[in-house]
């Protein structure tokens, strides 16, 4: 326990120095512009302003970026009650009771509860994984190839139990996401594969980035 | 178009791109099949997981015609004129800015696309207008150039030697 609570309180000091509160309350306020912007997100933000890592020093930065992260799951909320637009795809679902609650008056009720939300659902995480990242990192080090197999096959599973009654569109989106996933050079035998128009971008495959920016 | 013919021109052409992949993995001439003692052959994967679509796009088609799904039933217009209005507008302003970008520089074409976008699009005022064309490139540059310093493309020489200008004086007389 003491080799959790120990380096937790030290970060725990540094936060409190007057740049990390500094950069808490930039990176806040950011993350909820970020946020708000329906075609920015949480991952979009976070990698666009990597590159204040060369401003500051490592510390203050990664505070800026992990509370623009926290900033924008909130932002989010906001056009999602407001507008009815979700402004992360975090905020999809507070569309559906914000969106009528602004309707009605009651967007000042809405936004407060998303808040509380938003800061109750943080700390609780937060607890539990800085108490449990240790031995789950523990066991997830065991994972082998079949047990990695055995997860996508439940992901894959839960996507057609989710997908509705529509299961063959469904099927077609997972294999197109797995064709996707082949573009590039092959791990076993070397050959380039599905390199379209010859163009040398895509040897290196469909980078995660780029997913990520793209499609979140 | 309604819902209904878009979903059969969805089916179609999901089975098309089914069947171009595979085609494209036979024209390579990639492995198809298990090579022994190594594994799955390089076109094992793409093949065979592309005539799955092939086969989940004849399905969506089957159950077009058969009317099982609600889709496939409805006759609303699938998109509303003046949606479609906006979204040709707003992604060929967008391409037009991408490529201006490569030949005027990143701030001129931003400029013109924020008098296109605010004033013709918008119909919103000159004042706004104006703080917009104005306001957007500083705000760029500040955040990317100055800050981050990330070197965005000033296009042709003709017009990255006039940018040049700003980024001596920047060096010269603040750093």
């Amino acid at each position: 326990m003491e080799a959790i609570l120990i380096p937790l309180g030290n970060g725990l000091l540094q936060a409190f120095e007057p740049l990390n509160l500094f950069m808490i309350f930039a990176g806040c306020l950011a993350g909820l512009f970020v946020g708000c912007m329906p075609g920015l997100g949480s991952v979009n933000g976070v990698a666009i302003l990597l590159p204040v890592t060369f401003l500051v020093p490592p510390t203050a930065a990664i505070i800026f970026l992990a509370a623009l992260y926290y900033g924008a799951m909130y932002g989010g909320a906001i056009s999602s009650i407001t507008l009815g637009i979700p402004g992360a795809s975090t905020a999809v679902a507070t569309v559906f009771d914000g969106r009528p609650m602004a309707q009605r008056g009651e967007a000042d009720k809405a936004l407060m509860a998303a808040a509380i939300a938003s800061f109750i659902g943080g700390t609780v995480s937060i607890v539990l994984f800085t108490l449990f990242a240790p031995p789950l990192a523990a066991f997830a080090l065991k994972f082998g190839p079949q047990e990695e197999f055995a997860l996508m096959l439940l992901a894959f599973a839960t996507f057609i139990g989710l997908g509705g009654d529509d299961i063959p569109k469904t099927i077609f989106s997972i294999l197109l996401g797995l064709v996707m996933a082949a573009i590039g050079f092959d791990i076993i035998s070397g050959q380039p594969r599905m390199i379209f128009f010859d163009m040398v971008e895509f040897q290196r495959g469909i980078g995660f980035l780029v997913l990520a920016i793209g499609i979140y | 178009m309604t819902v209904r013919s878009a979903e059969l021109l969805m089916g179609i052409a999901t089975l098309l791109l089914s069947l171009g992949l595979m085609w494209n993995v036979w024209a390579d001439g990639l492995t198809i099949g298990w090579v022994e003692g190594r594994g799955p052959g390089a076109g094992m994967w793409p093949f065979w997981l592309s005539l799955g679509m092939a086969l989940a796009s004849l399905a969506t088609i089957v159950r077009w015609v058969q009317g099982k799904t609600p889709e496939s039933r409805s006759l609303e217009p699938y998109i509303a004129n003046e949606t479609i209005f906006l979204v040709v507008v707003s992604a060929v302003s967008i391409f037009v800015l991408l490529v201006l970008m490569n030949v005027i520089g990143t701030y001129l074409s931003l400029m013109l696309f924020m008098l296109f976008y605010v004033r013709f699009l918008g119909k919103h005022t000159w004042g706004m207008t104006m703080a917009f064309v104005l306001g957007a490139p500083i705000f760029v540059y500040l955040l990317f150039e100055v800050a981050l310093n990330k070197y965005l493309p000033k296009g042709w020489p003709m017009f990255e030697e006039g940018f040049l200008w700003l980024d001596n004086f920047r060096w010269q007389y603040f750093y």
